[in-house]
């Protein structure tokens, strides 16, 4: 019994744990009942009073929303099989037939190339490994160029087709980015071919998107960090047959194709690469994002998906570049990821998030949710478009980090290759203790998650890069 | 790695395939967040049956306005506030219709929500349940808040709709209400 004089201070730790005795005693949920008549949306009936609904700022945002941005190589498929085979970028209309994509017969891609150290060992230079989609087994190793080790990937519709790019393995304050081509020839001799493009090395390179036709390659650039110059992103497009400029855009704004903004951004020192280009639309048309904070009253999040056309005249880089989607947040970054993952059509952007707000399942456990959830462009049809989400819920060790992504999108945003890693408490060097990687396809009656090998490229820390 | 695929479904629905998604979607956020959701009504209102029953109309909330949402990335936050205000809906529908006293309240308390909860839960824990319960609405919601939800006091006040002082002075009053009740006898 107390008395007045009791000092409570040990009552609220005391409440928080009758508190959470009694929350265990619930284990499940009784079925939701979505009928008809649940549902208000059968002929009016009385029905027992609503419950108030409040729009106001997201609440019990108790736990940030993870946004994760796994630096995957940018790859994209084609509709309908039509490629562009404009070379000048004078003639957008693609000409159809001239490449088909080349699938499984499930849709996927056949084969992926990805970085993978040239000695097998963690730090070594990377070079590259070409693997089979649905079996895992590798198909061919490329070891880099000598003083080089490769830093991104990126695939054509061809799938046989892949833009490297490569830095010096000597660092320095500026480090020139060099282009290669490797074309795969699976059961051929030599199965894979590395020939360097024609294109000088690059300074300050951030991101690199290979066209679908293999002919044009995205280049993105941030000066600033390595001329100390004006902070500026470019955008240019090279011809791979030449290696000459085609188009070019700039812009002041830091906040476009990789943001300032962003946690953990570092140009120029490492040759960081990000997966913030891709080719849509035909090949009319390359995508970028744009990340800002807003703070103030408003939003405190604002993320664009900004489509250039590859006919713009040369210019301002975000005047000349028009809105796909665009979305806003208080609390956490809208759509998740700062790079969300477009369809090759253009009418599809995949938003990733992951929250491990659930809190404890036991003692030892935390469940984490992890939602792919297609979103619409401006290009998409808005009454039929499918906006139907993946959701997994997984436990995974308390003290643990999840690192979802989105690999590969299929052209019409349909087929989807995903992933999501663990890394335990105390997992020697981050290691990822629990990988899983497969092939998330649209059914009738929902998303069907079918698993593949995990390629490689998965399993560590490092910077990452995988193209299909 | 304990791993659990989503699996919606929901017969009877006249569909479209845009009210098919909603169902799918909705349903598939249902089997992700419904148990924790319904320990936070049974929180709130420390009856399961109604618990149950205000979760269930909040994701019927969900599917009704799925198509209206700006983000439903957000889904779960949108539910979660729903969940909070059908307590507080709930609690006022049953403080007009049957107003509970102390003497109730410390009956329930000899009523463990289940047999197994009868085994989880200590008697010393089990008073402070009962009392938790005759705290007004929103102490008790101050409490879950603050101690099971483990918000910040600034959340809190998103949360409860009120100020961060409102949070402190809730919070406080409660503790000290809960602590004279157990002092007292009470519960």
């Amino acid at each position: 019994v107390l008395n007045e004089n009791d000092n409570l201070n040990w009552l609220p730790a005391e409440t928080a744990a009758a508190m959470r005795d009694l929350a265990r005693t619930v284990t499940e949920a009784p079925p939701l009942r979505l009928t008809a008549d649940a549902t208000g949306l059968a002929p009016a009936r009385p029905r027992g009073p609503r419950f108030r609904w409040s729009w106001g700022a997201p609440l019990l945002a108790a736990v940030a929303v993870v946004a994760l941005a796994v630096a995957l190589g940018i790859v994209r498929n084609l509709p309908s099989a039509q490629l562009t085979p404009s070379a000048t970028l004078t003639t957008p209309t693609p000409a159809p037939g001239t490449t088909a994509p080349v699938t499984t017969a499930g849709g996927l891609p056949e084969y992926y190339v990805a970085l993978h150290p040239a000695s097998g060992s963690h730090g070594a230079p990377n070079g590259l490994v070409v693997g089979d989609t649905v079996t895992g087994k590798t198909v061919a190793v490329v070891a880099p160029p000598a003083h080089s080790t490769f830093v991104s990937v990126s695939g054509a519709a061809d799938d046989r087709t892949f833009a490297v790019a490569a830095a010096p393995t000597a660092g320095g304050p500026a480090l020139d980015i060099g282009f290669y081509l490797l074309t795969i020839t699976p059961g051929g001799s030599p199965a894979a071919r590395l020939t360097q493009l024609p294109m000088e090395p690059l300074p300050g390179v951030i991101a690199t998107a290979l066209s679908a036709s293999g002919k044009e390659l995205a280049v993105a650039t941030a000066n600033s960090a390595v001329t100390g110059g004006p902070a500026t992103r470019e955008l240019a497009v090279y011809s791979v047959a030449t290696g000459r400029p085609l188009r070019s855009w700039s812009t002041g704004n830091t906040s476009a194709i990789v943001s300032d903004a962003m946690p953990g951004v570092q140009f120029g020192a490492y040759a960081d690469q990000y997966p913030a280009l891709s080719w849509t639309d035909a090949d009319r048309v390359v995508e970028f994002p744009v990340f800002a904070r807003t703070g103030g009253t408003g939003p405190g999040y604002l993320v664009e998906v900004r489509g250039m056309s590859v006919t713009a005249a040369d210019g301002d880089l975000i005047v000349e570049s028009k809105i796909l989607a665009s979305f806003t947040g208080l609390d956490a970054p809208p759509c998740g990821t700062f790079f969300p993952m477009l369809s090759g059509n253009g009418t599809t952007l995949f938003c990733l998030v992951s929250s491990g707000q659930e809190g404890h399942t036991n003692p030892t456990t935390v469940r984490w949710q992890l939602m792919w959830q297609p979103r619409a462009t401006t290009l998409a049809n808005a009454e039929k478009f499918r906006s139907l989400p993946y959701i997994k819920v997984i436990g995974v060790p308390t003290g643990s980090a999840v690192y979802p992504a989105t690999a590969w999108v299929s052209s019409a945003g349909s087929t989807v290759l995903i992933e999501w890693s663990v890394v335990a408490p105390g997992a020697a060097g981050g290691h990822r203790t629990s990988i899983r990687f497969g092939e998330l396809t649209l059914k009738e009656d929902g998303w069907k998650f079918t698993p593949l090998p995990a390629p490689a490229i998965f399993a560590g820390g490092g910077l990452p890069g995988i193209a299909w | 790695v304990d791993t659990l695929d989503t699996g919606p479904d929901a017969p009877g629905w006249p569909r479209t395939a845009s009210q098919e998604d909603a169902a799918h979607a909705v349903t598939a956020l249902y089997q992700a967040h419904a148990v924790s959701m319904i320990r936070i009504a049974l929180l709130m209102l420390g009856d399961r049956s109604t618990a149950e029953d205000v979760v269930q109309e909040a994701f019927l909330g969900l599917f009704r306005r799925w198509h209206g949402l700006n983000d439903t990335g957000k889904a779960e936050a949108y539910v979660r506030s729903a969940v909070l205000n059908g307590c507080r809906d709930a609690v006022k529908r049953r403080d007009r219709s049957a107003r509970r006293d102390l003497v109730a309240a410390a009956l329930d308390r000899r009523e463990p929500p289940s047999v197994e909860g009868a085994a989880l839960i200590s008697e010393d824990r089990r008073r402070i349940l009962a009392g938790l319960r005759v705290l007004p609405g929103r102490q008790r919601e101050a409490l879950v808040c603050r101690y099971y939800l483990e918000l910040s006091e600034e959340e809190t006040a998103r949360a409860m709709g009120v100020s961060r002082g409102t949070v402190k002075s809730t919070t406080s009053r409660a503790i000290a209400a809960l602590g004279r009740m157990l002092g007292e006898g009470l519960c």
